[in-house]
């Protein structure tokens, strides 16, 4: 189990981006009503993506239509479940395309959609500002998790 | 034989990139979970006394709501910028 926070009414949780060679760390916002996950575009040039190689595709959003870049590319989004017993797992969620907001973008926000969100059962208690996710034994498989204690 | 080769060495390298950058990581969790719980207050007892997010000045009339809504990870400015006490969260 991931846990996560509220940040106002924003649940949150952390979410690790591997890209290169630098791991980026940062706290997207869980939108159960975004289709697709969606890098800010903070996060995508800390990552080192060029975003001038990207074509912009237009998502549908509850305002309309929303120009993003489209980044084709197998990309390792991932959580640390870290329990109680000391053991800390990195589980690994893979994604075909990826979406960023682009510079002009008011959304500066990163935000996870449902093509991660559908693997997880999700437990929002928002009165205790607790956000749990629990991976389910759904397709994608889920790549086996990375043992972080060991060599702790 | 080869992919389970493959796997290996991804996870041997990904092991390697996560821990080097933990104690950063732990960091910022520590950081988020602590202004995430103490905004209202935070809100309360700052509240007009912003002063700079990343060496750039907050005009007088900002409203600090919309400001915080702006930012992807506000705990980091507020406590490097603003909560003086809070900085060795992220020394």
């Amino acid at each position: 189990m991931c846990n996560g926070f509220f940040r106002g009414s924003d649940p949150q949780v952390l979410t690790i981006l591997l890209q290169k060679e630098e791991p980026i760390s940062f706290f997207p916002i869980i939108d159960t009503g975004a289709h697709v996950t969606t890098l800010s575009y903070d996060i995508a040039k800390s990552a080192g993506i060029d975003l001038d190689s990207l074509d912009l595709v237009d998502l549908d959003g509850i305002g309309g239509k929303e120009p993003v870049h489209e980044l084709k590319q197998k990309t390792i989004i991932g959580f640390i479940e870290d329990n109680m017993s000391q053991q800390k797992l990195f589980h690994r969620e893979q994604l075909d395309v990826v979406y960023i907001f682009p510079k002009e973008s008011a959304m500066s926000d990163s935000i996870l959609g449902w093509d991660i969100l559908e693997r997880f059962e999700l437990k929002f208690n928002k009165l205790n500002k607790e956000v749990d996710l629990v991976r389910l034994n759904v397709p994608p498989e889920t790549l086996p998790p990375i043992d972080l204690t060991e060599c702790m | 034989m080869n992919e389970k080769k493959d796997e290996a060495s991804e996870v041997t390298r990904i092991r390697t990139l996560l821990l080097r950058k933990m104690p950063q990581i732990e960091k910022k969790v520590e950081a988020s979970k602590w202004y995430a719980e103490n905004q209202e207050k935070l809100k309360k007892e700052y509240g007009g006394k912003f002063i700079a997010i990343k060496d750039k000045r907050i005009e007088s009339n900002v409203n600090i709501d919309k400001l915080i809504s702006s930012i992807d990870n506000p705990a980091d400015w507020f406590i490097k910028y603003v909560h003086k006490e809070k900085r060795e969260v992220l020394a």
